[in-house]
């Protein structure tokens, strides 16, 4: 018998491999736990790891504390993905441009696509700053497996 | 590396074609070892690279870039890379981050090396 998790919270150390693993490992033990199609574990998973490692290369290089979190949870018909991290102040859905998804393999350049990803698979993603931590919220109806 | 994912990598040959297949996740923390590894196999070959994604449960931008660069590197030589044997939900990466415009993708490994 699968026990609901209807919310599950972890921190996530500042270090990109442990992290990552992490990550992974959460967000498959609550998609199972909730049903979750294995297409919607991988969205999750996927933007939550673009956003988890541009913090963790990015985000923290100047902060005065290394701090990340991440919340799952199931509010009505959504599922809920939140990431806290006390980095430097960063929107990420405004500061970074979108990438040109037509050039060609000399003309495109080399990165740019993480929070692209994000924002396709999860649309009108919503980021706040509060008390020195920046707030990312991904929102989706819940997909199960049938 | 010692908590972290680990990406293993086996290569065969086929003629000129290098087949380079993966195995894991291919994220920001396996990244680098990827990049090495197949930049290395294009420094050491002289045909296509075939990359083999039968046994790849994952895929993130940082993984997309090293192909990319893959890419780079093997154009800039007339020679290049073929992709083959990916899981929809990997394809499907593929497809929304517009590398399967400018990346060959086939079905099977075969089809991929008779492209290549």
């Amino acid at each position: 018998m699968k026990t609901a998790l209807p919310r599950l919270s972890l921190v996530l150390e500042p270090e990109l491999s442990s992290a990552l693993k992490d990550l992974a490992e959460a967000v498959a033990r609550f998609g199972e736990a909730n049903g979750l199609s294995e297409a919607q574990i991988h969205n999750l998973s996927l933007a939550l790891d673009e956003l988890a490692t541009n913090t963790i290369s990015y985000g923290f290089a100047d902060a005065d504390r290394q701090e990340l979190r991440v919340e799952l949870r199931i509010e009505a018909d959504q599922v809920v993905a939140q990431l806290d991290d006390s980095g430097i102040a960063f929107n990420p859905f405004e500061e970074v441009s979108e990438p040109d998804l037509h050039a060609s393999i000399d003309d495109r350049p080399i990165g740019g696509l993480g929070v692209f990803l994000t924002r396709t698979l999860f649309p009108n993603p919503d980021y706040q700053r509060i008390d020195g931590y920046n707030r990312i919220t991904l929102r989706a109806p819940v997909k199960g497996d049938s | 590396m010692a908590t972290g994912s680990v990406l293993d990598l086996t290569t065969e040959t086929e003629g000129d074609t290098t087949v380079v297949i993966p195995a894991g996740r291919i994220d920001g923390s396996t990244a680098s070892p990827f990049q090495e590894s197949l930049l290395k196999l294009i420094e050491g070959g002289k045909g296509s690279l075939v990359v083999d994604f039968e046994n790849i449960e994952y895929i993130s931008s940082a993984g997309l870039r090293v192909l990319l660069l893959a890419a780079k590197q093997l154009q800039a030589g007339g020679r290049k890379i073929v992709l083959c044997a990916m899981r929809d939900h990997i394809a499907e990466v593929f497809k929304i981050s517009g590398f399967s415009e400018i990346l060959a993708i086939h079905p099977t490994r075969q089809d991929a090396i008779d492209a290549g």
